[in-house]
């Protein structure tokens, strides 16, 4: 009975999607005087507002070579943690989180979600279909700031640089509205990427949308044993 | 009437993928002005005009990155940018440490420049009379 009892747990967690969330207070700046974005990381499921603890991650501007200053914080009484970046000129800004391999014991597997952002400052709109050069990335054919609900979100999958077809994409609004899902199939929208790595989606409500092209590969180990790891793709788009 | 309403769209969509930018930042009393649009192109040779209130400080063109450097006499400016095709963008601005001596230096040499060029001017005349009078000898 007990035995039953962690199977239908473990179901009705396998049942919601993980998304790593990196969520910016502005998609755009235009205001000299409001030029200090402030960002908000954790691990959580974000339709439903549930989270899991964060371990500390890392998030860089653009590249590598520019990390970004950490702090701790709480959400959805989880740790998580927040950052914050002023921006000076205009320009297109990239932000990606590189967090700890997370184990998913009920899924048997490490989950390793790398999610970006983008956002363009003071009208600069050159470059945000140019990929940042990451293993697992989504690079957006529909300009990912200034969107409205009803648009297409259009984006290519790249794995190692190349288009990554057959992929599916989880994809979830960061319900902050207090919608409920007609069932539990709702919740969690998948598309999959067609021969070329490219994947569309309307996103049929306003707030922060979550894309994560998820690809298995390669394995880490936990307490002895290898377990397979679930990259993610990610990125955070905004629709008003 | 809805052909009408498509094409006046389509127009206002021409219109804002031509849209100039123009970003400017301070430092003391110089004014870096930067003008561009929203595909990262810079405002090439666009025109530059400075005011403070109805007087015109600078007719000036940016350069091929789209930018100008100003130093700034009057507390209040008006920068605005034109481009050969009508588009236009403008800011107005408080410059920040400014110092009372540069508006006054700029004044004088403002006062000189149209002394010297009221001088430059009577010589002028003085010279086309002279040759005049050497001509009709």
């Amino acid at each position: 009975m007990k035995k039953i009892a962690v199977w239908i747990v473990s179901l009705g967690v396998v049942a919601h999607a993980h998304f790593l969330t990196l969520l910016p207070s502005r998609d755009t700046v235009w205001d000299k005087n409001e030029t200090t974005i402030a960002f908000d990381i954790a691990f959580m499921h974000p339709f439903e507002q549930t989270a899991m603890d964060m371990e500390a991650p890392k998030i860089y501007l653009n590249n590598r070579k520019t990390p970004l200053p950490l702090t701790q914080s709480r959400k959805l009484e989880h740790k998580a943690w927040r950052s914050s970046c002023t921006i000076k000129t205009p320009s297109v800004y990239k932000f990606f989180v590189e967090p700890q391999p997370y184990f998913e014991s009920a899924e048997e597997k490490f989950i390793l979600h790398i999610p970006k952002v983008i956002i363009s400052a003071f009208g600069m709109q050159k470059g945000w279909d140019e990929p940042i050069g990451l293993k697992y990335e989504i690079v957006p054919l529909t300009k990912p700031f200034g969107l409205y609900s009803g648009n297409q979100f259009r984006a290519k999958v790249l794995h190692d640089g190349k288009p990554a077809p057959d992929v599916e994409v989880e994809v979830e609004l960061y319900n902050v509205f207090g919608l409920q899902a007609p069932t539990e199939a709702h919740i969690t929208q998948i598309v999959k990427t067609d021969a070329n790595g490219i994947f569309s989606f309307v996103m049929n409500h306003k707030g922060w949308w979550g894309f994560a092209a998820l690809i298995q590969e390669g394995s880490l180990e936990h307490e002895g044993r290898s377990y397979p790891v679930e990259n993610g793709a990610l990125m955070w788009v905004k629709a008003y | 009437m809805i052909r009408y309403l498509f094409a006046f769209w389509l127009l206002l969509g021409t219109a804002w993928a031509h849209k100039i930018n123009l970003f400017i930042s301070q430092e003391g009393e110089r004014v870096e002005i930067y003008s561009y649009f929203a595909n990262g192109n810079p405002c090439k040779k666009c025109q530059l005009l400075i005011k403070n209130h109805d007087t015109i400080l600078l007719k000036g063109v940016l350069n091929d990155e789209g930018k100008y450097q100003y130093l700034a006499t009057h507390k209040n400016l008006e920068i605005i940018v034109n481009t050969e095709g009508g588009h236009s963008v403008k800011e107005e601005i408080e410059t920040q440490n400014l110092h009372p001596q540069n508006l006054k230096s700029h004044l004088q040499s403002e006062q000189s420049k149209e002394q010297i060029n009221a001088m430059l001017g009577l010589l002028l005349i003085f010279l086309i009379f002279f040759l005049l009078k050497k001509i009709k000898q």
